[in-house]
């Protein structure tokens, strides 16, 4: 931000070069200790110390440079602003009841849930129902997926891709066409990749929707929690970071694991990673099997649950739903069974 | 500076803001003061954001009401405010018998929303530049009586080294400290909770960001399963009351 520095008289651009801090965003975070410390040259020669009244004028500068006016929580119904908080079709009506609308684009939304249970359908279909235009509850825009365990399920996208078809068949889609898919297994290169590789894709194209699938595959092989808690935190913040600045949803998967709650005797089934993972999403969705079954044509299919586990606008709510070859689907009704007629004798 | 006796002190009422947990506003007496800088602890999912909502909304209540008629602002570092649910919250408390008896004029939810004032901080240094333009904002609005920070440790745990967390944090409470003095304002700060081992390779669940903060604020109010405490650690927190929902 050259032009930031420009405008500042000429001391304090001098103590700002001297330390190198040069943005206002960096100036405003780094300690006012920095900007006074006069170990790295001699007494004699430091002629023009930084006083703490220059350090004050320096972060209030970079404060104005920065500013920006609250408004007022009535003007976020107008729609410039009011386009932050859309949200992202499911494709299938009992999820979108239950969420809200589907799924948010302010902050990270997780879907945890045992194995085999449905997370990564879930997963695909979103990717598709994003590329919908806005009028039907999609975003129009593209997907970056990335696979962490096992290879992408692209056979599937295709089936569910031809039943997304066959619904809207005016928009003429090119479905699989937006949706750029990364495999990563470990966790060095995904960082990096989220860090450098990511935000180049997101200028080249409109992309609308993030996907990590799954997010406890990387993280549950470290041992050392604090470099754990650490990288969490810097893949959420880069995350994020970008879903502000290209209004774009992220959604990550993640497994869940056993364990004993202090204060109770029997083992639960809690989301993987813990705390710290908890502390950085914003929703949190569990989908679970349930013990009902529907029968479709020869098929016996298990129905599934999606339950809200926190969510900051939706009560706690839950829906069933079925997957079957289209896709995610709603548990149809069950037809009433036609009235016997009884003879009266 | 004139000097008080403590006689006069304890006879000045001051507004409280309403919380909506029956049993915390028995136990503070009506509700968070002024001037003073409250710390809101939980799990994630236990109801700090949706609390925060609705004190912005508490503090327009009339004075009987245990609100100020006063506005808010609203810092959001992790996205977490949803316009929609405030308007909800609103509907709601336009609705309640006791609010339509006693206000003379009876607030809609639009007004409502339009005295809370919101600020998204996408990074740290954002919340910084918005904290030190505080006394520009009150200039314009000069009833403002209630800052929500939301979370400030979201913000400050995105800085990676420890000691430019600790020096960042010191410079946050010294701007707060200076309005609060000056405006006498509450702040509502809200924190986290993390695991932290303690002797003999136990771990215990604890508020982040440390003990130089904690001493600086005036309350921890936790949001827990069990129900609300009120306390600065795990083990000297005290029950205050049942969380219904």
């Amino acid at each position: 931000m050259a032009n930031f520095l420009e405008q500042l008289p000429k001391h304090l651009q001098e103590i700002a070069e001297r330390v190198n801090v040069l943005t206002p965003e960096a100036i405003l975070t780094t300690p006012r200790i920095r900007f006074m410390d006069t170990r790295t040259c001699d007494l004699d020669s430091c002629v023009h110390s930084c006083t703490p009244e220059d350090v004050r004028i320096l972060k209030e500068a970079a404060a104005k440079w920065l500013e920006q006016t609250p408004v007022s929580a009535d003007s976020l119904f107008k729609i410039p602003a009011r386009l932050k908080w859309s949200r992202v079709t499911f494709g299938c009506a009992a999820l979108d009841q239950c969420t809200g609308g589907g799924v948010s684009i302010r902050g990270i939304t997780e879907i945890c849930g045992n194995s085999g249970v449905g997370k990564s359908q879930v997963l695909l279909q979103l990717s598709l129902s994003v590329q919908l235009p806005a009028t039907l509850g999609g975003l129009g825009k593209g997907v970056a997926f990335i696979c962490t365990e096992d290879a992408f399920p692209s056979r599937r996208l295709l089936q569910i891709s031809k039943a997304f078809e066959a619904r809207y068949p005016a928009e003429k889609l090119n479905f699989l066409g937006n949706i750029f898919i990364e495999h990563q297994y470990e966790s060095e290169p995904l960082l990096d990749c989220i860090s450098n590789r990511l935000p180049q894709l997101l200028q080249e194209h409109s992309i609308g929707l993030i996907v990590i699938d799954s997010v406890a595959a990387i993280f549950r092989l470290y041992t050392d929690f604090d470099k754990r808690a650490r990288d969490m935190r810097r893949m959420v913040h880069a995350l994020l970071s970008y879903a502000d600045k290209y209004d774009c949803a992220v959604v990550c998967s993640n497994q869940m694991t056993a364990t004993e709650e202090t204060g109770e005797t029997r083992m639960e089934d809690v989301p993987c990673l813990g705390l710290q993972w908890a502390n950085l999403s914003r929703t949190r969705m569990r989908i679970s099997k349930v013990p009902k079954q529907y029968k479709q044509g020869d098929q016996l299919l298990t129905v599934r649950k999606l339950e809200i586990v926190y969510s900051p606008e939706t009560p706690n709510a839950f829906t069933e739903f079925l997957i079957t070859a289209e896709g995610v689907v709603n548990v149809p009704k069950p037809s009433r069974p036609t009235a016997i007629k009884r003879k009266l004798i | 500076m004139e000097l008080k006796s403590a006689k006069c002190l304890k006879y000045a009422k001051s507004a409280n803001i309403a919380t909506d947990i029956s049993g915390l506003d028995q136990y503070l007496n009506g509700g968070l003061q002024q001037g003073k800088v409250y710390e809101l602890v939980g799990r994630a999912g236990s109801g700090k954001t949706q609390l925060c909502m609705r004190l912005c909304l508490n503090i327009q209540l009339p004075q009987n009401e245990y609100g100020s008629e006063a506005k808010a602002i609203y810092f959001d570092t992790r996205k977490d405010f949803d316009p929609i649910r405030l308007k909800e919250l609103a509907e709601e408390l336009v609705t309640r018998p006791s609010v339509r008896q006693t206000s003379g004029l009876l607030p809609t939810a639009t007004e409502m929303l339009r005295n809370v004032f919101y600020v998204d901080c996408h990074t740290a240094a954002h919340l910084v530049a918005g904290l030190l333009n505080c006394y520009k904002y009150l200039a314009r609005e000069p009833n403002i009586k209630l800052i929500i920070v939301d979370s400030i440790s979201f913000a400050i745990r995105s800085l990676d080294n420890i000691l430019a967390r600790t020096e960042l944090l010191m410079e946050l409470h010294t701007v707060m400290r200076k309005l609060q003095m000056k405006h006498n304002l509450t702040f509502v700060l809200t924190n986290n909770l993390a695991f932290r081992r303690k002797r003999r390779r136990r771990f215990e669940l604890e508020a982040v960001l440390g003990q130089k903060h904690a001493q600086i604020i005036n309350k921890r109010i936790w949001l827990m399963k069990n129900g609300c405490f009120l306390g600065k650690w795990s083990k000297t927190k005290r029950f205050i009351c049942k969380l219904s929902t």
